[in-house]
């Protein structure tokens, strides 16, 4: 029993790095404290966010996900970046449109606009394939599409670039891929992968020998070839790193004839860090031999000797569409399944299963 | 000593269904300790809606209710209380009467585990009795007899004299209260909003509580109502002199069958969820959680808070979205630090009609109830800046009256009919009534 003292001491934040903590105060800090010692053998890797877990843990500490639950194969969602948005010209903030209906209000609406002009239930906007129109609930401050007013009950069309007004809140409708659609979405999910995909269909045998390698912390090792070497997420990558926050198509590596080796990001949801400063995409920087570049959260280094022979791991072949089950979206952070053939790249055997 | 008890998400959140692999439950009871005899808080937490969207973010409910078991067992906790009581001016005659007969009752109520104290205020202030054991009642009413009334009102002296009679005396396992009692704006002393209700929210910190009660029509409600709800205790509106005993007597009540203080309610959020709102509160917000004051609660007593969350996309599956985690001191075994705790839990899924059809009615309910709590701060504010006729009011009024009858929340749909009925007559205590009835809505509090 505690002596009560005049500020609950149960919800400071327990100091980092105490590894007894969890013990000590009634309310462990949240976001999992697990501590370091029980990170090997014992946990489990949670199937979707790859955070280790207790073997008792029947949630994932993270994620919540049910632990030796499998999540289903989900059929492929729209990229994010190829969802239609409604931008505030003002902030800069993007609103996502989901497929179908979605409600717009002040409070309590999947697109909320804290603006005291708003109704709570202000419009609605519906997105229908292709299509997408707008429609007033019956707000007091009412809903203008391209300036004109919306009747409560008739739906308006709206194409990409129009000007959508809710009470005094102005917002432009941007549709990637359309007409008038503004350029700053994902380049990658706008320029079919063609280029990379030629380079990364030739099977490695045809590249030479490898100029340089890209290392792990825990030791794996990547070859470098001369000429554009992709990274990713996704199978159809020559480096493919199973990192839930890094993107299908992360970065590409470039190894010139002059031995001058580029590392650019090619527009990844999460970015790539190197010398602590996250990197422009499609800005290419150098890479010195023992350069460190972080890429979601997988850290490597670039060596510019060529790994020994017996190093090459043929898993890192690029395997093609086939094992990868659900076909993930290109940029989203979700993984692919752990489950993958190519294996090994993940934390410790989540087949190994649940609790 | 450690009575943990885990409660799985009640209602519908609990009907999962396609797993395959794994016999075990994850929607199951586990009681630990403490046999089968239900002890201090219960925590229940439940889903506004069975299942969630897997495929896109969206938005939705978690109502988290703490019970106050309704079983008589072990003891009280014994009191600290000191009632800090207006004698301005306005205060002479009847009212001063009856707030004597009122002291005198809660002399009564009380036993020599109790510690009272009694502070009275006009511009300056006077200790009739200073925090000691209730011993000698009789004394204590000569001294309360000799209560006179003075000039202007100084409340904030008051209330400061008050919580330092509560705090003179070690009070650790009391349940420590101020009660104040005053017909009038302050007119003395500091008088401004936001160092009155500071105050009162600095001693709760401290373990004090607040409760504000209300006489006649002069006082200002905000300034009670603020005090009320930043201190932690209740809010009386007290419309003539004959009915103060009773309502000092209902407070006495509630105070002698409090069964959980010190109660501290945290949410701990997953990965890719926000809390967008608690209902009625200004939740304190850390990395990934929320923190929500709660009153002391008494026997029987059931506590509703509603937070709105998003809920961001995932793959289909089942996820624990937010830990639900309870402390507070049991006053019937004298415990402190007991713990309960809960999971919140949706069901992730890729078909919207099944999102469609799982959404929890007890959980829509308390949003209706919520939002009648919004549409009466309209209504009222309304009134105050005459942007809203008496009639137009009425319309309002009426409205939400059956709301809050439709969602069963009698008491409520009661004290707005009162409401009505005092529009109607011109009788001007309005405000005063609904003021209490937002505040009633807010803290979600109920008696089971």
């Amino acid at each position: 029993m505690e002596e009560r003292t005049i500020v609950d001491p149960g919800f400071a934040p327990a100091p980092a790095g105490d590894a007894t903590r969890v013990m000590q105060s009634p309310f462990p800090a949240a976001g999992g404290g697990f501590s370091d010692a029980t990170q090997h053998a014992l946990t489990v890797a949670c199937p979707v966010c790859q955070t280790p877990n207790g073997p008792a843990e029947r949630y994932c500490q993270d994620c919540g996900l049910l632990m030796g639950s499998q999540p289903a194969d989900v059929e492929p969602l729209p990229d994010a970046a190829q969802l239609p948005r409604l931008v505030d010209a003002a902030s800069g903030r993007e609103y996502l449109l989901n497929p179908g209906l979605n409600t717009v209000g002040r409070e309590s609406a999947d697109i909320v606009l804290a603006d005291p002009s708003v109704s709570r239930r202000h419009a609605q906007v519906t997105l229908d394939g292709g299509s997408l129109t707008v429609e007033d609930l019956g707000s007091t401050n009412g809903t203008f599409v391209a300036g004109s007013p919306v009747r409560a009950g008739t739906p308006v069309a709206a194409q990409s670039g129009t000007l959508l007004r809710f009470g005094s809140v102005q917002l432009s409708l941007a549709i990637p891929g359309a007409a008038g659609a503004p350029e700053a979405i994902d380049p990658v999910a706008l320029s079919p992968a063609a280029a990379p995909a030629a380079a990364s269909a030739a099977p490695i045998s045809e590249r030479g020998a490898p100029v340089g390698r890209l290392t792990l912390a825990d030791g794996t090792e990547f070859p470098l070839y001369s000429g554009v070497n992709t990274i990713g997420r996704r199978s159809a990558n020559e480096i493919v790193l199973a990192d839930s926050f890094m993107s299908g198509k992360h970065a590409e590596i470039t190894c010139g004839e002059d031995g001058q080796v580029q590392f650019v990001d090619v527009g990844s949801t999460n970015g790539s860090f190197h010398a602590g400063a996250r990197l422009a995409p499609n800005s290419p920087i150098p890479l010195a031999d023992g350069a460190t570049v972080r890429m979601g959260k997988t850290e490597v280094t670039f060596r510019s000797s060529a790994p020994a022979a017996s190093v090459e791991r043929t898993v890192m072949a690029p395997m093609g569409e086939a094992t990868l089950m659900g076909g993930p979206p290109e940029d989203d952070p979700w993984p692919t399944t752990p489950f993958d053939a190519s294996g090994g790249v993940a934390s410790g055997g989540p087949e190994a299963g649940g609790s | 000593m450690d009575q943990t008890r885990i409660i799985a998400p009640m209602g519908e959140a609990t009907q999962l269904s396609g797993f395959g692999g794994g016999g075990m439950d994850p929607a199951r009871t586990v009681a630990l300790g403490g046999g089968g005899m239900a002890q201090g808080l219960a925590l229940d937490v439940i889903s506004g809606n069975q299942y969630a969207h897997a495929g896109r973010s969206s938005a939705d409910h978690a109502l988290i209710q703490l019970t106050a078991s309704g079983m008589v067992a072990g003891r009280r906790s014994p009191l600290n209380l000191c009632l800090v009581i207006d004698r301005s001016g306005s205060m002479e005659g009847e009212p001063l009467e009856y707030v004597k007969r009122a002291c005198g009752h809660v002399v009564d109520l009380l036993d020599q585990n109790d510690i009272l104290s009694i502070v009275t205020f006009e511009e300056r202030v006077d200790v009739v009795m200073p925090a000691r054991r209730v011993m000698n009642k009789g004394l204590i009413k000569e001294h309360l007899n000799r209560i006179q009334p003075g000039n202007t009102t100084n409340i904030y002296d008051g209330i400061v004299a008050g919580a330092s009679q509560v705090a003179s005396v070690r009070s650790e396992g009391y349940i420590n209260r101020v009660v104040v009692l005053t017909d009038g704006e302050p007119t003395a002393g500091v008088k401004d909003y936001s160092s009155i209700v500071g105050c009162a929210a600095e001693q709760r910190t401290r373990g004090i509580t607040t409760t504000a009660l209300g006489f006649g029509p002069e006082y200002n409600e905000e300034l009670l109502a603020g005090l009320a709800r930043r201190g932690g205790g209740n809010y009386h509106y007290i419309a003539r002199p004959e009915l103060i005993p009773e309502v000092f007597r209902t407070e006495l009540e509630q105070l002698l069958t409090i069964t959980a203080k010190n109660v501290r309610l945290r949410m701990i959020l997953g990965k890719w969820v926000e809390a967008r709102q608690v209902y009625g509160q200004q939740p304190v917000h850390g990395p990934r959680t929320v923190e929500i004051q709660v009153p002391d609660l008494e026997r029987g007593a059931t506590l509703s808070t509603l937070v709105e969350l998003e809920l961001g996309r995932r793959p289909a599956g089942t996820y624990r979205v937010a830990r639900v985690e309870a402390l507070y001191d049991d006053c019937t075994t004298g415990a402190f630090n007991q713990r309960v705790e809960g999971d919140l839990v949706f069901n992730f899924v890729t078909d919207p009609s099944l999102v469609a059809r799982g959404v929890n009615g007890t959980v829509q309910r308390e949003l209706e109830v919520a939002r009648a709590g919004r549409s009466l701060e309209r209504t009222m504010m309304g009134i105050k800046t005459h942007q809203l006729s008496a009639a137009m009011a009425v319309q309002d009024l009426q409205r939400t009256q059956m709301l809050l009858a439709q969602a069963g929340r009698s008491d409520e749909a009661a004290e707005v009919t009162q409401a009505i009925q005092g529009l109607r007559s011109g009788s001007g205590d309005v405000e005063k009534t609904l003021i209490g009835t937002i505040i009633d809505i807010d803290l979600g509090k109920r008696k089971s």
